[in-house]
C-alpha cells in the first residue's frame, strides 16, 4: 500500500496588497514546489499509461508483421500525432501553453 | 462471473464494498495483514488485529455471501522494531491453526534496511517450517526494483518452496526475474501508483497466465476494489474468452491459495450447451 493523506500544505497568509478577494486567491494558490510534488504521481501514471500504450502498439505490430508483413497506415499516423504531441509536453520554453498547442495539434485534419 | 479477490484489506473498507463486489461476482477475497499507518507499539495490537482478520471479519463478509480468508505478518514498515517482530512471530502457530488463515503476509520489504531482510527471512522461515503460504509485499514507486531484487536475494539463501511464494507489485521491470525463479507473482491495480488495468492485461498478454494473480489491494489509501473488474473488462474486450478470464482471475487464486486446504474454492470451467441436441 501507500501512505494516504499527502494533502497540500498550506503557507501562512501573506498579503500583497490589492482586494480581499485577489488577497484570498494569492492565498489558495499553490507554490511552485507544491505543483511539482502534487501532480508528480499523476502525470507519472499518466505517462507510464501513454508508455504502454506505444509499447501495446509494438506488440500488436509484431503479432500482425509475423503474418501479413505490414501496419496500417492510420494508425501509424495517429502514433505520429501523439509523438509530436509528447515532444509538446516536453518543450521546456513553448512558445504558448502547451494544452493550446495539443488541443490545436489534435485538431489538425 | 465468478471473481476471487486475493489481496483486499477489507476492514479498510465498508459494508458497500462487500456488497458491490458480491453483484459484481466476486465470491471471496483474502486479506494479508497490514501496516496501520502508524506503527504500532505492542504485540498486543497486532494479536487483536489478527483476531479482527481471522475471527470477525469472515462473518462480515459472509452477510454478502463472499468468502474471507486472511494472513498474518508484521509489515515491513514496522520491522525496524525487531523486538517487537520477534514476539509477534512467536503467535503466529496459533493463528495457523484457525480455519480461514492461509499463511504469512504480507511481509516484504519497504526500504530493504538489515532489520527488514531479517524480518522478512524470519516470516518465511516461519512459514515454511509450519508449511504455510507466504505473500510477500515488494517495495513502490523508485523502490521497486532494487527492493524486488533484494527480495530475491533472500529467498535464494533460504530452502523454500517457490510454488508456495506469492511475489505481489510486479510490474514490468520486476516480473521476469521472479516469475523465471519460479514464484508466482501478483499484479496490484491502483488508481494512481501502482499497475494500472491496462498495463496488466499488456503484461498477461506478454507474458502469460501461468502463475499471476490480480489484485486490487484495496486498503485505507486512495484504492478502489473496483479496479479487479475494470481489468477483467479490459482483458474480455481485448477478445480474450470468458474461460480464459476465469483463468486468470478465479482459477489461479484457486490454484496458489488452494495449496493450503482450507482454501476450498474449485476451479470452474464454462460449459457450453450443445442446442443442437437439446
Amino acid at each position: 500500500m501507500d501512505s494516504g493523506g499527502d494533502g497540500v500544505n498550506v503557507t501562512a497568509p501573506r498579503r500583497v496588497g490589492g482586494s480581499a478577494l485577489a488577497f484570498g486567491l494569492l492565498h489558495a494558490m499553490l507554490t511552485a514546489a507544491q505543483v511539482a510534488e502534487n501532480y508528480f504521481l499523476e502525470s507519472r501514471h499518466m505517462l507510464l499509461e501513454v508508455a504502454a500504450h506505444f509499447d501495446r502498439y509494438d506488440a500488436a505490430i509484431a503479432r500482425e508483421d509475423a503474418h501479413r508483413g505490414n501496419g496500417d497506415a492510420a494508425a501509424a499516423r495517429k502514433l505520429a500525432i501523439l509523438r509530436e504531441a509528447l515532444a509538446i509536453v516536453a518543450d521546456p520554453a513553448p512558445r504558448q501553453e502547451r494544452t493550446v498547442s495539443l488541443l490545436e495539434l489534435f485538431a489538425r485534419p | 462471473m465468478q471473481i476471487i479477490q486475493p489481496h483486499y484489506h477489507a476492514i479498510a473498507r465498508t459494508a458497500q464494498d462487500y456488497e458491490r463486489m458480491a453483484m459484481s461476482g466476486v465470491v471471496a477475497v483474502a486479506e494479508p495483514a497490514f501496516w496501520a499507518g502508524f506503527d504500532r507499539l505492542y504485540p498486543e495490537t497486532f494479536i487483536d488485529y489478527f483476531r479482527q482478520i481471522s475471527e470477525f471479519e469472515p462473518t462480515r463478509a459472509a452477510q454478502y455471501g463472499i468468502r474471507h480468508f486472511c494472513w498474518v505478518a508484521v509489515n515491513p514498515k514496522e520491522a525496524e522494531n525487531p523486538l517487537l517482530t520477534r514476539e509477534v512471530l512467536r503467535h503466529f502457530p496459533e493463528f495457523f491453526a484457525k480455519p480461514t488463515v492461509l499463511g504469512v503476509g504480507e511481509t516484504g520489504l519497504h526500504k530493504s534496511t538489515k532489520n527488514e531482510c531479517e524480518s522478512l527471512e524470519a516470516h518465511v522461515d516461519m512459514a515454511m517450517k509450519h508449511g504455510q503460504l507466504v505473500l510477500i509485499h515488494t517495495p513502490h514507486l523508485a523502490d521497486k526494483a532494487h527492493g524486488t531484487k533484494t527480495v530475491l536475494e533472500v529467498l535464494a539463501g533460504m530452502n523454500v518452496d517457490r510454488e508456495r511464494i506469492w511475489i505481489d507489485h510486479v510490474e514490468e521491470q520486476t516480473i521476469r526475474p521472479c516469475l523465471d525463479a519460479g514464484y508466482w507473482v501478483g499484479f496490484t491495480l491502483y488508481p494512481i501508483t501502482k499497475c494500472s488495468p491496462k498495463r496488466a492485461v499488456d503484461m498477461l498478454e506478454k507474458y502469460g497466465t501461468e502463475r499471476i494473480l490480480v489484485n486490487s489491494s484495496a486498503d485505507w489509501g486512495p484504492s478502489d476494489p473496483f479496479t479487479l473488474q475494470e481489468c477483467i473488462l479490459e482483458y474480455r474486450r481485448r477478445g480474450h474468452s470468458l474461460q480464459e478470464a476465469i483463468e486468470v482471475f478465479h482459477n489461479n487464486p484457486c490454484r496458489f491459495l488452494g495449496q493450503n486446504p482450507k482454501f476450498d474454492i474449485q476451479p470452474i470451467r464454462v460449459e457450453t450447451a450443445d442446442v443442437a441436441h437439446a
